[in-house]
């Protein structure tokens, strides 16, 4: 069977059994959306690249981790993509923290630092149907999840620099996820 | 997943996993009891259904040939045997993308071409033939830009330094004596989706990206694709919206970061032929 008629699943399993070609039908298919999403939150094209390669190296050696039986693969690997684009805008922080001198408290994250809202910071990156159920949500849902996703924040990290409960915050991720999730479920051609 | 408080401390921190905005410390606890209880799996599935849905909402944008070369590259020195076979890696891919790519703008044209330019395909043809002997996969990729050429509904536009946008004050037509030889052509399927492919553009600096627009009749661009070229000038985009009700599109210089329209002159365009 050619591999580009395989599942995603039927590929990760030849990349376990080291399979590079199979690795490299992956790459085929989800190298744009990696990328698009490294580029549109690091805004730096040579960083975006060298996070994208690094993310399909972590899948080349951890794609055994991938279980079908309990989720899908394409949840799973923008999962750990995103959590190397995060990974990559903690790392400048804390080299930001060092080159000037200050107490990581008083690097600003990103909205606080540039004055742009929330709305400001989807509308700069985020484009279709997930933009619009983001918009759709209550502000405070809005701005949790921004922080989190395009930012990098912790829910600590929000917590402390809303002044919101850390409880609260908890809560505002969880609802806005599933706020964005039933959004998504009724606009049409979306699989939610 | 319901709008039902958490049933514990472990599936109040599922949110945030989801979104990477756990510190290292609740992390740790939530992969700990992933592997203990199937239950935290599947809530989390449903929290990463919808975080996925944001990765995909970003603008289409491509990475270089490259990348895909380094990636592989790596790959196949670690596997087993991987000295020899980092050395198989395809010796030219980014030639021979390229020479497909103007063996596809040929192909297009063939219909008004001189006898001159005729020949210019013979002997594109014949370097592809060269060029895929060495290579892995030799003939596939030609085999799909004919195959995607020949099928029912596939539409080709040309792109070339010499835009044309309706109600746009950004366009101007770029004069013949600047010499650019850049060139482009955008290919849209049966279904829709189309692919911009370059040649010729000059590769950019860190802080630069090429961005494509569609432009309507009434002159509002909408975002198409954030790409940069090899050093060959040449890329291959996967267009993000559709061609059908789009009068042009161009393809712009920007700075990291410009989204919201193009902010300089386009260094090439075309107009979008209907369907017939």
């Amino acid at each position: 069977m050619a591999l580009s008629s395989e599942s995603d699943t039927e590929l990760v399993s030849r990349v376990v059994g080291g399979d590079a070609g199979a690795l490299e039908e992956l790459y085929n298919r989800y190298s744009q959306p990696v990328f698009s999403m490294a580029y549109g939150i690091l805004k730096e094209y040579a960083a975006a690249e060298d996070v994208t390669q690094e993310v399909f190296m972590a899948l080349w050696s951890r794609a055994a981790r991938f279980d079908p039986a309990r989720g899908v693969f394409r949840h799973w690997f923008l999962h750990l993509a995103h959590n190397r684009v995060i990974d990559e805008v903690r790392r400048r922080r804390r080299a930001a923290v060092l080159s000037a001198d200050k107490a990581p408290d008083d690097v600003e994250l990103g909205l606080a630092s540039s004055g742009n809202t929330a709305d400001e910071a989807i509308d700069a990156v985020l484009f279709g149907t997930a933009r619009d159920a983001l918009m759709g949500l209550p502000e405070e849902q809005r701005t949790v999840l921004v922080m989190a996703y395009l930012e990098g924040a912790t829910q600590r990290e929000i917590a402390q620099r809303t002044g919101t409960p850390l409880g609260t915050v908890k809560t505002r991720a969880r609802l806005g996820l599933i706020k964005l999730r039933e959004l998504l479920a009724q606009s049409p051609g979306e699989e939610a | 997943m319901t709008e039902d408080g958490p049933a514990d401390a472990v599936e109040e921190l599922l949110p945030a996993y989801a979104l990477n905005a756990l510190d290292g410390e609740d992390a740790s606890t939530v992969e700990h009891a992933l592997e203990r209880e199937p239950r935290y799996r599947e809530i989390l599935e449903r929290y990463l259904a919808a975080a996925a849905h944001l990765a995909g909402a970003h603008a289409a944008a491509v990475p270089s040939a490259a990348v895909r070369d380094r990636v592989m590259a790596r790959v196949r020195a670690a596997s087993p045997g991987g000295g020899a076979a980092a050395a198989a890696v395809r010796a030219a891919p980014r030639a021979f993308w390229g020479l497909a790519a103007a063996l596809a703008l040929a192909l297009l044209g063939l219909g008004t071409y001189s006898v001159v330019q005729q020949q210019r395909l013979a002997d594109l043809e014949d370097q592809l033939q060269a060029t895929t002997a060495d290579a892995e996969g030799k003939g596939n990729m030609l085999e799909g830009i004919g195959d995607l050429m020949a099928r029912p509904g596939v539409v080709a536009a040309p792109l070339s330094p010499a835009p044309q946008a309706p109600g746009s004050d950004v366009v101007a037509t770029l004069s013949p004596e600047r010499g650019s030889d850049a060139s482009g052509m955008v290919i849209t399927g049966a279904d829709g989706e189309s692919v911009l492919l370059t040649m010729n553009l000059a590769p950019l600096g860190e802080a630069e990206t090429y961005q494509a627009w569609w432009w309507d009749e009434d002159g509002d661009p909408s975002h198409a694709a954030v790409f940069d070229v090899d050093d060959d000038g040449f890329a291959s985009v996967p267009l993000r919206g559709r061609a059908s009700g789009m009068y042009s599109i161009t393809v712009h210089v920007a700075r990291a970061g410009e989204t919201e329209r193009p902010a300089r002159r386009p260094v090439i365009g075309g107009t979008i032929p209907t369907r017939p």
